[in-house]
């Protein structure tokens, strides 16, 4: 014999179950129906019939549970209604903007003591003179990219289904479309700024993100987040480790072989000068060695450099920022002649140009002594970078 | 006699809000006036009547209280609001010309 009162919860559940409506709205929809069957089961009784029988009956007046959920919540869908889930979705999307960015900080900041701590340790798990890791500081934001429109995304998705009763199958897929296409526009096409391959990557994992976080939504009554996949977030805590143990080890200009040397480099610049300058010098003064390097040689005495020909500022493309310097080939990536203008000073001005994926370069000036051989005068100096590639990612992607 | 489940379903707002009237009622109550009214010839499916009763609530021809009973949990109360005064005039007109069109038509039928 079945109790009459779990044969009632079992059926309020079912109709809970499908429901989709605020908790306050759905607590009332519950009560109501729960007075109903107690009232007409009464009746029942009253009638003739036994407790159980009278329940089942007042069960089956009410008819199919989901029919009767789906019934009232249909019902009470208004287009108020309606804004009103859009409004909670702009507002729960921004919420969840906030709390991704918090996510992916505490994710980014507790890899960045595990960095710390390595470092601190000797432990270097980047080997700093390959070339590849500057990007480090910009790998930083793939987190970012992923959790924060992915948790705008869910909890949009949640919110919007709360709200308007709808079920969040019916929801995620449009808006996860929809908000990823609307993203990867503004991303792809009109978005212009300072880009590199890190950066491309970054830049196209945003509606990757937020279609990721509106399809990991589930049906709820409430919009919380459900649990992340881990490998996902393991992964993305271990790229965030390697990224800012680069960056920390590149801030920290740690030299792991306690080496500094400009031999080789200078060997394939041209060999050092002093013996050539004889008892002279020549005073170096900088415009910048940023994008565009400027150089002012000033020889002492005036005539130290007569009969040299050929003056040039060099700027030669080097392995890494940090570390020995290895200029790379034998020759220049860019040089400019260098004018001696009417105080006797010798200057020139050079740009290093654009680059796709960030280069480096040490610039150096050199000259041809009377003896026909090139000699290095000053530098090298920097690194400097190459001038950032700039535009939109559709360009970067289609540009050779 | 058992009617359409279709026709019945058209007018149950109108029955709600007939019941109702000047009074306040709850679900079951409704259900029970509607059944006693009509002899037990209209006897809504008691699953269709929240649907219908939300839905007039969220138009905003009825109003809803909870009050405490005496025999068991507590009961929403359902009200006519003056929208809902209007709207049960303009229904029962219009019923009454779908009434009376029907007539007129299977009246004709009779004849023949």
């Amino acid at each position: 014999m079945s109790d009459p009162r779990a044969d009632r919860d079992a059926y309020l559940d079912q109709v809970a179950g499908r429901l989709r409506l605020p908790d306050e709205e759905a607590t009332d929809v519950l009560d109501e129906l729960r007075s109903h069957l107690a009232e007409s089961a009464a009746g029942l009784i009253s009638e003739g019939l036994t407790p159980e029988q009278a329940q089942r009956e007042s069960i089956a007046r009410l008819g199919n549970p989901g029919d009767l959920a789906d019934g009232i919540r249909t019902a009470r869908q208004t287009r108020r209604r309606l804004l009103a889930a859009a409004g909670a979705g702009v507002i729960a999307a921004t919420s969840g903007l906030f709390w991704g960015w918090l996510f992916a900080a505490a994710l980014t900041t507790l890899a960045g003591v595990v960095a710390t701590i390595l470092i601190s340790l000797g432990l270097q798990i980047l080997q700093l003179s390959s070339p590849g890791w500057q990007p480090a500081t910009d790998l930083l934001s793939i987190p970012f990219a992923l959790f924060v429109p992915g948790y705008a995304a869910h909890r949009m998705v949640g919110a919007i289904s709360a709200r308007s009763g709808r079920p969040v199958t019916t929801i995620q897929r449009p808006l996860a479309l929809v908000g990823a296409g609307v993203l990867a526009i503004a991303f792809v096409f009109l978005v212009r700024s300072d880009l590199n391959p890190v950066k491309v990557f970054t830049a196209l994992l945003i509606p990757v993100g937020f279609a990721g976080g509106a399809m990991l939504a589930r049906d709820g009554s409430s919009a919380r987040l459900r649990r992340l996949p881990g490998r996902w977030v393991v992964a993305i805590f271990v790229i965030a480790t390697l990224a800012i143990t680069a960056f920390a080890a590149a801030t920290l200009e740690i030299n792991p072989t306690g080496e500094y040397t400009v031999d080789d480099g200078v060997a394939r610049i041209g060999a050092p000068a002093l013996e050539v300058l004889g008892d002279g010098w020549l005073e170096q003064s900088s415009t910048g060695l940023g994008f565009t390097s400027g150089v002012d040689l000033t020889p002492t005495p005036p005539n130290l450099l007569d009969g040299w020909r050929d003056l040039r500022l060099e700027a030669w493309p080097v392995v890494d920022r940090v570390g020995p310097i290895d200029v790379l080939g034998d020759e220049p990536a860019v040089a400019a002649p260098m004018a001696r203008d009417e105080f006797g000073s010798y200057a020139a001005e050079l740009d290093v140009g654009t680059a796709k994926v960030q280069r480096w370069y040490v610039i150096a000036t050199t000259g041809i002594a009377p003896n026909g051989s090139r000699y290095l005068l000053t530098g090298p100096d920097g690194p400097v970078p190459s001038r950032p590639w700039t535009g939109t990612v559709w360009e970067y992607l289609t540009t050779p | 006699m058992g009617l359409d489940t279709q026709l019945l379903k058209g007018t149950t707002p109108l029955l709600v809000l007939t019941v109702i009237g000047d009074g306040e009622l709850y679900g079951y109550e409704i259900a029970q006036r509607i059944r006693e009214s009509s002899g037990g010839a209209f006897a809504p499916s008691e699953g269709s009547l929240y649907p219908a009763l939300h839905r007039l609530e969220a138009d905003g021809a009825l109003t809803a209280v909870w009050r405490a009973s005496d025999r068991g949990p507590r009961r929403r109360y359902y009200r006519l609001t003056p929208k809902g005064h209007s709207l049960l005039v303009e229904n029962r007109d219009r019923f009454a010309a779908f009434i009376a069109g029907v007539r007129g038509v299977t009246a004709g039928l009779t004849d023949v």
